[in-house]
């Protein structure tokens, strides 16, 4: 009797063992994958309603409110379909939320501005984990941003360990002091590692490569890749 | 436990078999929709944020 309930018991925890990779990875992700796109047809259509002025080298994206959402993130290395939106701030509550998922530091510059975009995400949160996947990123792998103002493309160059005290990432050039010259980085801080406590954090670093106006549509490697992202 | 169950449901064996295989698929459903969405609520989140 005693023995069958604890058999009972650890099947019930297997079945959550197989559940939760299911939850997040399929579930929870298509909800994200729908929202993201709600968002971009939303941008789609402002930015054919008004006339953009045509502006010269990259535009800046607005700063946010904590809490809005202002960009998706798409990461083809993540998964083919993966796109996840962006909202400002890394309070606890937007960082587990199903709905939300990646926030960003903000103390950080926005997209457009030279320096750091640091944003932050779960890699095995038991609700929405974003970042499972950082550890397939390889060089030369490309990032979208997509938001208002247009796409940006950064190309992913590498990955580090820190300890959870080591803000410095953060900075406009990651780990070195100073004034933001001209590079424009994409920096990505989950947890390490994975599955076994976050003692330790990793940080992927990209950089900005290129940009165009949402008028122009995604960009042609991201279309090729991503089976849900029309190209024009 | 699974002869007290077994003796639980009256009935012909391919009644009672249906029967437990109904409970057993229903029990999968809740764990499915309600416990293990639940049990994820309460489980620690991992840090993931860089503090100073």
């Amino acid at each position: 009797m005693f023995g069958e309930l604890l058999l009972l018991c650890g099947l019930g925890v297997l079945g959550y063992m197989v559940w939760q990779p299911w939850y997040t990875g399929f579930v929870v992700q298509g909800q994200q994958n729908d929202l993201a796109a709600q968002e971009s047809d939303r941008w789609r259509e402002a930015a054919e309603s008004d006339e953009q002025p045509s502006t010269d080298g990259i535009p800046v994206v607005d700063r946010p409110e904590p809490g809005e959402v202002f960009a998706n993130l798409y990461v083809p290395a993540f998964g083919e379909t993966f796109s996840n939106r962006i909202t400002y701030s890394t309070e606890q509550y937007i960082i587990d939320s199903g709905d939300h998922g990646i926030g960003q530091y903000d103390v950080t510059q926005m997209p457009g501005e030279p320096g750091n975009f640091a944003i932050a995400a779960h890699r095995n949160g038991p609700i929405i984990a974003p970042f499972r996947e950082v550890m397939n990123l390889r060089i030369g792998d490309g990032m979208f941003i997509e938001t208002p103002k247009g796409w940006y493309t950064y190309r992913f160059r590498d990955l580090e360990y820190v300890l959870p005290d080591a803000f410095d990432v953060t900075n406009p050039f990651p780990r070195l002091d100073g004034t933001p010259g001209e590079d424009q980085i994409l920096t990505l801080t989950t947890c390490h590692p994975k599955w076994a406590g976050s003692e330790e954090r990793a940080i992927a670093y990209a950089v900005l490569e290129d940009f165009q106006p949402l008028s122009e549509g995604p960009p042609a490697e991201l279309a090729e890749q991503n089976p849900n992202v029309d190209g024009v | 436990m699974f002869s007290l169950l077994w003796r639980f449901f009256p009935g012909p064996v391919w009644l009672r078999v249906i029967v437990l295989l109904a409970a057993l698929a229903a029990l999968v459903y809740a764990m499915i929709f309600y416990i293990y969405p639940w049990v994820s609520q309460l489980l620690p989140e991992p840090e993931v944020t860089i503090n100073q």
